[in-house]
């Protein structure tokens, strides 16, 4: 059976213009700062909403919290390859259970690299016996407390539905074994080691297994649980491990702006015009050097052939976009303990690098860390025409119509798209100015700076320099 | 006389060791079997790559009775080569799609035998018992 053709189609603005991607990026870039060396610019090929609100601040770290846990797509625009977006927390306990698997195979016994073994898979099979419970119960338990008019958050009709129709019992009683399992791997693997950086690995892994290091962040905005008001870090971090309907168990990551910053502050701001004057910029191309191959499309939009047809036929006349922005930040990313980068150097690695080529090779999910998210709020895009814009735009693509209007990367989508506090975007057809844009609050998410990880590159020059003589690398270099 | 008789007999019991046929009930890791495969994980696959190859190879049909055990008929000889180098197959995967492949291994190889035995036993249910390793190593 054919695969049927996408919906989504790219649609291109006016004529022997030199508009890409790069042009927004090139905007983008000069509002959120410079970047410091090994630094890119990731773009989100879809720049979605995020919830954030004074009402509910734990829902909004969470919220924070899910972009700023992602492992990064070596490419310079994230989404156009459409890969199982992954939690960095996940990827980096791979790394380090490889890392410390050299640490065991030097230093324990044959039966105690055995039972390290067992209990690692073992730890492996609970926690992700947990999450599939976390996750059915928060559908099954979202969908009932509807149903029934409880409040999502209402940890007493929570307990009651879960003792009969979900697993709270079970996600406990298997925390618990993970709890124990844990104990017996670190009885075996505490221990002093005669190489001292081995015991960093040992402690790396410590600090990242330590409960200290995780909070459970509500998964529904702060009000809508009872004691909502009385969230706070004691709190969420006193309540019982393991993700469950209610919150999610995950480890903590800090940011350098405050909430009230992000909805409020009037910094970078946009306002840009993209016209016949704009030259060409192959910006994306240069900064990611060999990474960016594809070429991006500007505008795309969910619709019929016929009304891409249409569509396709006005856009032609354009002949400039207006771009603004209330603001255009970044915001750090600060991650404690549980996450050491440091150890990307470790010697272990270094030894080894071909054997974490999963990590840091040219695919690598480590090659890039994310290390600032980069926000744009009020994001709005005038496109302006020698014709008058005639489809019914107001009638195919606002947010009850279903959306599905995408520029630069900026996803106008249906309402369900928009959450709680964050206003569906609006439309505006004016002779021949067709404006779209996002509410002055609404935050989205543009894209990640992350930094290159040059680890494996230093490694194998280093390498290479010590098995070739010097004459033949300067040779090469030259 | 007597050698021609001798000679007779012993070509008759090695005919019937050729010839006969054998069973026997084994476990199944889908875990693993999922990336035994080159190519990336295949989704489903109850019976190991390596397994099924040999089981081509040696003429022994392979027959999964659950998504944990298989019978598996050929001759005696196929079949007592199968059980002295089961564990090896059972625990063969593209170490590639797996990234803490010496664990798995190191885990597998260890307790297959006791997998083995466990399946032949009249306690086949005493494979999911923590102890034995079988669900961390083989359930996906």
């Amino acid at each position: 059976m054919p695969t049927p053709a996408s919906p989504v189609r790219d649609v291109t603005f006016g004529q022997a213009l030199n508009l890409s991607l790069d042009s927004y990026y090139d905007i983008l870039k000069a509002q959120v700062g410079g970047l410091a060396t090994e630094e890119y610019l990731q773009l989100k090929a879809v720049a979605d909403a995020i919830d954030i609100s004074s009402h509910y601040t734990w829902f909004s770290y969470y919220n924070l919290l899910q972009r700023s846990d992602q492992a990064i797509e070596p490419t310079p625009v994230s989404g156009v390859v459409l890969t199982a977006a992954t939690d960095l927390a996940l990827v980096y306990e791979k790394f380090l259970r490889q890392l410390r698997g050299y640490v065991v195979k030097a230093n324990l016994s044959a039966d105690d690299q055995k039972k390290v073994a067992d209990l690692d898979l073992h730890i492996d099979r609970l926690s992700d016996q947990i999450d599939q419970y976390a996750v059915l119960d928060r559908q099954t338990w979202k969908n009932y407390a509807d149903l029934m008019g409880y409040n999502v958050g209402d940890s007493t009709a929570y307990f009651q539905w879960s003792s009969a129709a979900g697993h709270l019992r079970k996600i406990q009683a298997l925390m618990d074994e993970i709890k124990a399992t844990q104990f017996d791997r670190t009885t075996i693997l505490d221990k002093q080691y005669p190489e001292p950086s081995d015991r960093e690995i040992v402690d790396a892994e410590f600090d990242f297994t330590n409960p200290g290091m995780r909070l459970r962040y509500p998964v529904f905005p702060d009000s809508q649980y009872p004691n909502g008001n009385q969230f706070n870090l004691s709190y969420l971090a006193l309540l019982p491990l393991g993700s469950t309907a209610l919150f999610d168990d995950r480890r903590v990551i800090a940011w350098d702006k405050t909430l009230d910053f992000l909805k409020t502050a009037q910094l970078g701001a946009i306002s840009a015009t993209l016209d016949k004057k704009t030259v060409t910029s192959t910006s994306i191309t240069t900064d990611w050097a060999g990474s960016a191959s594809a070429s991006y499309g500007l505008i795309s939009v969910n619709a019929s052939a016929s009304e891409h047809t249409q569509i396709q036929d006005e856009f032609s006349h354009g002949t400039a976009i207006e771009l603004s922005a209330e603001a255009a930040f970044r915001v750090a990313i600060s991650y404690p303990k549980w996450f050491r980068p440091t150890l990307f150097a470790h010697k272990r690695v270094i030894d080894n690098i071909h054997s974490f080529d999963a990590f840091f090779g040219s695919k690598g999910s480590l090659l890039y860390i994310p290390t600032h998210l980069i926000l744009v709020r009020g994001f709005k895009v005038v496109f302006k025409s020698s014709q008058k814009w005639t489809f019914d735009y107001q009638h195919k693509f606002s947010a009850a119509a279903g959306g599905g209007f995408n520029v630069f990367g900026i996803g106008f989508g249906a309402s369900g798209s928009y959450s709680n506090e964050t206003k569906e975007h609006t439309l505006d057809v004016s002779d021949t100015n067709l404006t779209i844009g996002d509410d002055v609050n609404t935050l989205r998410f543009a894209g990640y700076a992350v930094k290159r990880t040059t680890v494996a590159g230093d490694a194998i020059k280093t390498l290479t320099a010590n098995a070739l003589t010097s004459d033949l690398v300067k040779a090469f270099d030259a | 006389m007597l050698e021609r008789l001798v000679l007779i007999v012993a070509a008759a019991v090695s005919s019937l060791a050729l010839t006969g046929c054998a069973s026997a009930r084994l476990p199944l890791c889908p875990k693993i079997a999922a990336v035994s495969f080159q190519g990336g994980a295949r989704t489903g696959a109850v019976v190991n790559n390596y397994l099924a190859a040999q089981g081509n190879e040696r003429n022994v049909k392979i027959s999964p009775i659950s998504a944990f055990a298989a019978t598996f008929h050929g001759s005696v000889f196929s079949i007592a080569w199968f059980q002295g180098n089961y564990a090896f197959m059972l625990c063969a995967f593209d170490p590639k799609q797996v990234v803490n492949y010496e664990a798995v291994y190191l885990s597998c190889m260890s307790h297959a035998p006791e997998w083995v035995k466990i399946v032949q036993s009249s306690k086949p249910e005493d494979l999911m018992v923590t102890q034995t390793h079988y669900a961390d190593v083989c359930i996906p």
